[in-house]
């Protein structure tokens, strides 16, 4: 295996010298010139845009609770492994079954600097009591017991840190090797990584985490942290500051499902009603939502959307059994979506007009290892093998087999380089999947055609006559909404192509609904609905259907209620015809291990298209 | 002699003898009666790690902070040692098998490094890893299979395009893949067509439009123009790649090789019954 590994890798490097050459006689694309770094370098460029996939949330051991659960891989193994390297992950070979375009790396700003002192040899507090028994435990529950006495009883007793953190100095050095590495694997126009880290607050254990993103290599002396502002109005402060000194900075939210309503408030922290300074300083840093990760996806559950007939996927409910972070309707992107454009009417600026992004929020520095027959656990000693994905609960977090790989991120850009990659995720020109490479684009204007003689003509007309994702559409005849979504090449075909609206009315009232706008197999009724797709999974094999669904589909829809006057978003859902899930996988390569009766077998993946706003002016 | 000193439990051992004999040195003069000496030797050492680290000089009270640390670790250890608690201890046990681990790991450090011959020899001899995928420079039409007459269209499309036609526009980045590929590894063709698609290339004759070829997309109408076979990479292209992989293979010969010279030297008696006679005979 190793040896094919290697063929692969030396193909990679071997292919990627010849690009000049190729690209020159390619007509579909042209070239750019491209400097980083002091080197020039002549990159393929698409005007059309690709659809570029990759990672934007991950962890290394560099995340002091990664590195206590058993993971040594560094940042640097993360991106190797991203390219399509073999890494070791718990002790045993592993590779990502296609590598990625792009990573980024967020390790927590929070303890980098005790990863530093844990990883060094010879640095302070290398030899402490904590820093060895957090390199030397050798079992979940010693790990568990260690992370307790060490840190979560020090940040109990009102620290910051555990006693052996070496203070600044220490984090800067972890966060230069970072920065070390993610410059170090850019291979621009082949290969793109982004300067990154996680703000990792929690107060009273609601989720409101961010991951940040920088544009270039102008980048903070130290990351900010949860423990120097705890506050989402904090960390703006911070990037306030840094963008006074010329630094290109925003950041993307996750896990709204565990924020206990406080990610889509009322009110800010400081317990303020949220305000139009606050609602625009927040749409100007955070420009996308993690749409779905391990630890669940965020759109709806069907406690709160009984109607949508898709809401029950990956819902992660066995959440709710701990730190008392029960559902509630305010956790959930549908309804933030909905707040956001409510807020719009009221305040003139919407604080929650986000994108999507997907992400897998690995600690176990595999980047963006998706697929669902090559899911080796994402928490290092805790979910490691079969039997333990199938019986073991994740400490103070949720169960095992509520987790997920997690999720995947495309950037609509003209080249795979760190500026347009930024670029694209900025101006929420990308998409959340939940793994799977289906490629959606969506725009909304006037004048498109019925259907299209060809690709090009298409998406030339999508951007001429409309807005792509992200945007607002700005007309005050009913919009055309012109989506186009294709299959990933190694899985099943597509089954439908909905819109999701939602809106406010004339007395403030929020709603949303679901349009079916395309359906394969000739399944469309007359009323609107779909007939449900017949296309087992095999039970043995795990195979999926090949013969039915859609490999590509081409919709131009017009809203029949659009009401110009009305604050509205429209996002497009893809779904794939049902493939085996991991555990049904699991239980196929291991006769042994048995998942409990609740456990999914088999799911049906998708893809989000980011929102398209309707932002009347008064 | 020669072959003598190549042995690397040879080395191993001298390396091993090395460091005893400097810490028995260095020891002597202090064990005896307990002292605590810090001398220029130890605390030049105690102020490389704390500047390395810090990054600075340290002031007077960073120093007494070290090398108060630096004592209060001494006198605990030295107690430890004398009270036997190392003994049987499976975290010392641990560290001290890691430790002798790492020392065969810089053995192969300290080996001389790989001359060019060396490297030539082990890309030879490795011919397998050091192979390029075979790659294909072709064009390609696609078919989906909701289209009602695909069948017919192919036809008529594969004998426009014998006589020499372009490829009809509303099939010209059908579904956006390009039809023009080139010099694309398989493992690329294999990413991006999913299905057999990959693995049927192999038996196409060049120059002609042949299919259908089945991928995750639908049936291809595919002109294979060029091959290029697997063939071993250019030796001085690929010379930093094969160096890299020179040491991890030798490094990996080398720590079994150690592992296993130094189980000759203890002897294994498995007298549980309890452990399967397979097992018992492997040592």
């Amino acid at each position: 295996m190793r040896k094919f590994l290697s063929v692969l890798f030396l193909a990679i490097l071997f292919f990627s010298c010849e690009e000049k050459k190729d690209q020159t006689e390619e007509p579909a694309s042209d070239k750019l010139l491209y400097s980083h770094a002091g080197k020039d370098y002549e990159i393929p460029e698409n005007p059309l845009k690709e659809a570029y996939f990759g990672e934007q949330h991950l962890h290394t051991a560099a995340s002091m609770d990664a590195f206590i659960a058993g993971t040594r891989l560094t940042p640097d193994d993360a991106y190797r492994f991203a390219q399509g390297e073999e890494v070791m992950v718990n002790g045993r070979p592993h590779t990502i079954n296609r590598p990625l375009d792009w990573a980024a790396v967020t390790d927590h700003g929070e303890f980098l600097g005790e990863a530093y002192t844990l990883m060094n040899p010879g640095s302070p507090g290398y030899d402490s009591e904590a820093a060895k028994s957090m390199r030397e435990a050798p079992d979940l529950k010693t790990a568990l017991a260690v992370y307790k006495k060490y840190v979560l009883d020090a940040l109990a007793g009102g620290n910051a840190h555990p006693d052996f953190w070496q203070g600044y100095e220490s984090v800067k050095s972890q966060w230069q090797v970072n920065i070390e590495a993610t410059e170090k694997n850019y291979a621009p126009g082949k290969f793109t990584t982004i300067h990154a880290y996680e703000w990792s607050s929690a107060p009273n254990t609601a989720n409101l985490h961010r991951n940040v993103f920088f544009r270039d290599t102008n980048l903070p002396e130290i990351p900010f942290s949860s423990n120097e502002g705890a506050s989402p109005q904090e960390l703006w402060d911070w990037m306030t500051t840094q963008e006074a000194n010329g630094v290109m900075v925003f950041c993307n939210p996750h896990n709204p499902n565990e924020s206990k309503g406080m990610l889509f408030p009322e009110v800010a922290m400081n317990d303020k009603p949220i305000d139009e300074t606050y609602a625009s300083t927040r749409q100007h840093f955070e420009r996308n939502v993690e749409m779905m990760q391990t630890k669940g996806n965020s759109e709806v559950v069907p406690d709160f959307w009984p109607n949508d007939e898709f809401a029950d996927f990956e819902n992660a409910r066995s959440l709710q059994e701990y730190n008392g972070r029960i559902f509630e309707k305010h956790n959930f992107i549908r309804y933030g979506l909905n707040r956001g454009v409510k807020y719009q009417a009221e305040l003139g600026v919407n604080p929650f007009k986000y994108g999507f992004v997907g992400g897998t929020d690995s600690h176990n520095a595999v980047m963006s290892n998706v697929e669902e027959f090559n899911y080796v656990g994402h928490h290092g000693m805790a979910d490691e093998t079969a039997l333990d994905r199938s019986r073991n609960e994740q400490e103070g977090e949720m169960f095992n087999r509520d987790m997920n790989p997690g999720g995947l991120t495309g950037v609509w850009a003209t080249s795979n380089t760190r500026e347009a990659i930024w670029d694209g995720m900025h101006s929420r020109e990308s998409f959340a999947t939940s793994g799977p490479r289906i490629k959606v684009r969506f725009f909304a204007g006037n004048g498109f055609k019925e259907s299209y003689e060809s690709y090009e003509e298409m998406v030339k007309d999508g951007y001429a006559k409309g807005v792509p994702m992200g945007q607002n559409y700005e007309g005050r005849e009913a919009p055309e909404f012109l989506v186009w979504a294709l299959k990933d090449p190694i899985a099943p075909n597509l089954d439908r192509v909905q819109i999701i609206k939602g809106w406010v009315d004339a007395d403030g009232e929020m709603h949303d609904t679901i349009y079916d706008i395309a359906a394969s197999d000739n399944r469309m009724r007359a009323d609107g609905t779909v007939e449900p797709i017949d296309a087992p999974v095999n039970m043995e094999t795990g195979e999926f259907n090949k013969e039915k669904g859609s490999p590509e589909f081409t919709v131009v829809w017009k809203d029949p209620d659009f009401d110009p006057n009305q604050n509205a978003y429209y996002y497009v859902r893809v779904i794939q015809l049902p493939t085996a899930r991991y555990s049904l996988w699991d239980e196929i390569r291991n006769p042994d291990v048995q998942y409990p009766e609740d456990t999914k077998q088999v799911i049906q993946e998708r893809a989000w298209a980011s929102p398209i706003w309707i932002e009347p002016k008064n | 002699m020669r072959k003598f000193l190549k042995e690397p439990l040879v080395h191993f051992l001298l390396l091993g003898g090395l460091i005893f004999g400097y810490y028995s040195l260095v020891n002597s003069e202090s064990a005896s009666e307990n002292t605590i000496v810090i001398d220029d030797a130890e605390y030049d050492y105690l102020l490389s790690l704390w500047k390395k680290q810090w990054k600075r000089d340290p002031n007077e009270e960073d120093i007494k902070a070290f090398i108060d640390q630096y004592l209060r670790q001494e006198v605990f250890y030295k107690e430890a040692l004398a009270l036997g608690l190392d003994h049987n201890d499976i975290i010392v046990k641990r560290r001290l098998a890691q430790k002798m681990e790492a020392v065969s790991n810089d053995l192969n450090a300290m080996l001389k490094p790989p001359t060019a011959a060396d490297l030539e020899d082990f890309y030879m001899a490795n011919d397998s890893l050091f192979r390029l995928p075979t790659s294909y420079t072709f064009q390609q039409v696609l078919f989906t299979n909701q289209e009602p007459n695909w069948q017919q269209e192919f036809v008529t499309i594969q004998t426009a395009l014998k006589e020499g036609k372009e490829i009809p526009t509303s099939r010209v980045l059908k579904l956006s893949i390009s039809n023009d590929w080139k010099d694309i590894p398989i493992n690329e063709i294999n990413q991006s067509f999913g299905g057999e698609f990959a693995s049927k290339l192999g038996s196409l004759p060049l120059n002609q439009w042949v299919g259908p070829i089945s991928s995750g997309f639908g049936k291809h109408l595919v002109f294979i123009s060029e091959k290029n076979d697997s063939q071993l990479a250019d030796f001085e292209r690929i010379k930093s790649y094969v160096e890299k992989e020179f040491e991890y293979q030798t490094e990996l010969e080398m720590q079994e090789q150690v592992f296993h010279d130094l189980l000759e030297k203890y002897p294994v008696k498995i007298t549980s019954d309890k452990i399967p006679e397979s097992i018992k005979k492997s040592y």
